[in-house]
């Protein structure tokens, strides 16, 4: 006796049914999906621990109206979860079809399994990192005081990217930036690849930017999953720019935080990081400048002062030159008419004496004591010899003459 | 003392006119020689009295 295929597949439909009523919490890697018209394809796999080999292979699907419910339960994680890569705590029931197989008909999906599970990688990586010495790595690198050369990583569609731009551009300040946007995705399983790619070509054009910025808007938590990724975080601690990271989330901060040179908790507070640095670096050269003013006119007073100082005392012995000279001047022209007043007084006075010695010493003075001048033919007799017998002689007494004859000469 | 005027410095002026004072005083000056040498004196005095004057007038307010 033989069946149909078709009765022996059914007949194991009826034993999987009968056997497997009930939905089973079931934990499996997420190899693949593929999604079509609203419904879920997963192909699950187990593979053998530390190694890639499978041991374990099957197929789920999670109907759209499933997925809807599931949605409304899980949120924004749900997508996140269903990544390649993603091990999953999941309820399902076993259906076989007679034509398409065995599936499991997934009715739940337990998300805090798989955030268990990423916790314990994220903490691993950490360690990791840690014995490398990575996770100070970037936080070494010099950052400029000026931050204007910006490379940012984003999803040119994320929120966060739009108001990181709108914040730095529209800054009160007028700084201006130069901004290179680099395209990567920031959800979904080829963040690890796009965000490595962009950062090692970004390494390469080092001289062009001041620091890199990697930002996302706010997500779920498992959205983040992609920035725990070891290798991610090994090439930002490598990288040769400083990193800044914005990925938009509260609670935990993820390891690409860990290794960036500075992390802040948005993408806007990213952009005001970096104003309040450039604010920062322009108030402390505004203050320079006004330092080295007050010093300069500092300077400028006291020399000025100095100054006045000199002219002060070049007025001053200027004046006292001026009023010695002046006096000088007014000694000597006082001291002249007295000089010369003696002079004349001196003149006159020898004048005087002389005067009285001549009348001392004149014929007047000899008549008046009684003496006579005898005049021989006009001229004066001093001697007797010059004098014969009856020689006529005029004789001058005081106030008159007389003519006598000489007799009885006696020698 | 036949310099002609417009050369003669403040210094040299004074230091000739001290010069005509000291001789005067010391009466070394010949009688015949005092007008010329009085008028010079004179003709001095009023050089280095304009000369100080204007000088004066120069650096006036210079340094105030």
């Amino acid at each position: 006796m033989s069946h149909s295929l078709f009765e022996f597949n059914e007949f194991i439909r009826r034993v999987i049914a009968l056997n497997l009523p009930q939905a089973l919490w079931i934990r499996s890697e997420l190899a693949d999906v593929k999604v079509s018209k609203g419904h879920f394809y997963l192909d699950l796999v187990q593979k053998k621990e530390d190694s890639e080999e499978i041991i374990a292979q099957a197929q789920a699907v999670i109907w759209s109206k499933n997925y809807r419910s599931l949605q409304r339960k899980i949120g924004a994680d749900l997508e996140t979860l269903l990544q390649p890569g993603m091990e999953i705590l999941f309820l399902a029931k076993a259906e076989f079809h007679e034509r398409f197989g065995l599936k499991l008909m997934v009715e739940d999906i337990d998300p805090s399994h798989t955030l268990g599970k990423l916790e314990m990688q994220r903490r691993e990586t950490i360690r990791k990192l840690q014995v490398l010495n990575l996770l100070q790595k970037n936080g070494q690198l010099t950052l400029r005081p000026v931050l204007q050369r910006i490379a940012v990583l984003s999803s040119e569609r994320a929120a966060g990217f739009q108001d990181f731009l709108k914040h730095l551009t529209g800054n009160s300040f007028g700084y201006r930036f130069s901004i290179e946007f680099f395209q990567v995705a920031v959800q979904g399983g080829s963040v690890e690849k796009e965000v490595i790619a962009q950062l090692e070509s970004l390494a390469q054009r080092q001289q062009d930017f001041d620091a890199v910025v990697i930002i996302r808007g706010g997500g779920a938590r498992l959205d983040l999953a992609a920035f725990d990724s070891f290798l991610l975080a090994k090439t930002v601690a490598d990288m040769p720019l400083p990193v800044l990271t914005g990925i938009g989330h509260d609670v935990d901060e993820t390891v690409l935080d860990l290794v960036a040179h500075t992390s802040l908790k948005t993408p806007t507070a990213v952009a005001d990081f970096i104003l309040h640095r450039n604010l920062n670096y322009e108030s402390q050269m505004m203050n320079l400048g006004l330092e080295t003013k007050n010093i300069a006119l500092r300077i400028m007073k006291e020399k000025e002062s100095r100054l006045q100082q000199v002219a002060q005392l070049i007025d001053f012995q200027l004046k006292s030159k001026f009023r010695r000279q002046a006096q000088m001047l007014d000694y000597i022209e006082k001291e002249l008419p007295s000089i010369l007043r003696n002079r004349f007084s001196n003149a006159h006075a020898q004048l005087d004496n002389f005067e009285k010695i001549v009348r001392l010493l004149g014929p007047e003075a000899a008549f008046q004591r009684g003496f006579a001048m005898v005049f021989k033919r006009g001229k004066q007799v001093t001697e007797v010899a010059q004098l014969g017998s009856g020689d006529e002689v005029q004789v001058q007494l005081k106030k008159g003459k007389f003519q006598a004859t000489v007799k009885n000469i006696e020698k | 003392m036949t310099k002609p005027k417009s050369k003669i410095t403040y210094e040299s002026a004074l230091k000739e006119l001290q010069g005509i004072v000291s001789v005067l005083q010391e009466e070394a000056v010949s009688m015949d020689d005092l007008s010329e040498k009085v008028n010079r004196a004179a003709e001095l005095l009023k050089f280095c009295r304009e000369n100080l004057r204007e000088t004066e007038e120069k650096v006036q307010g210079l340094f105030e």
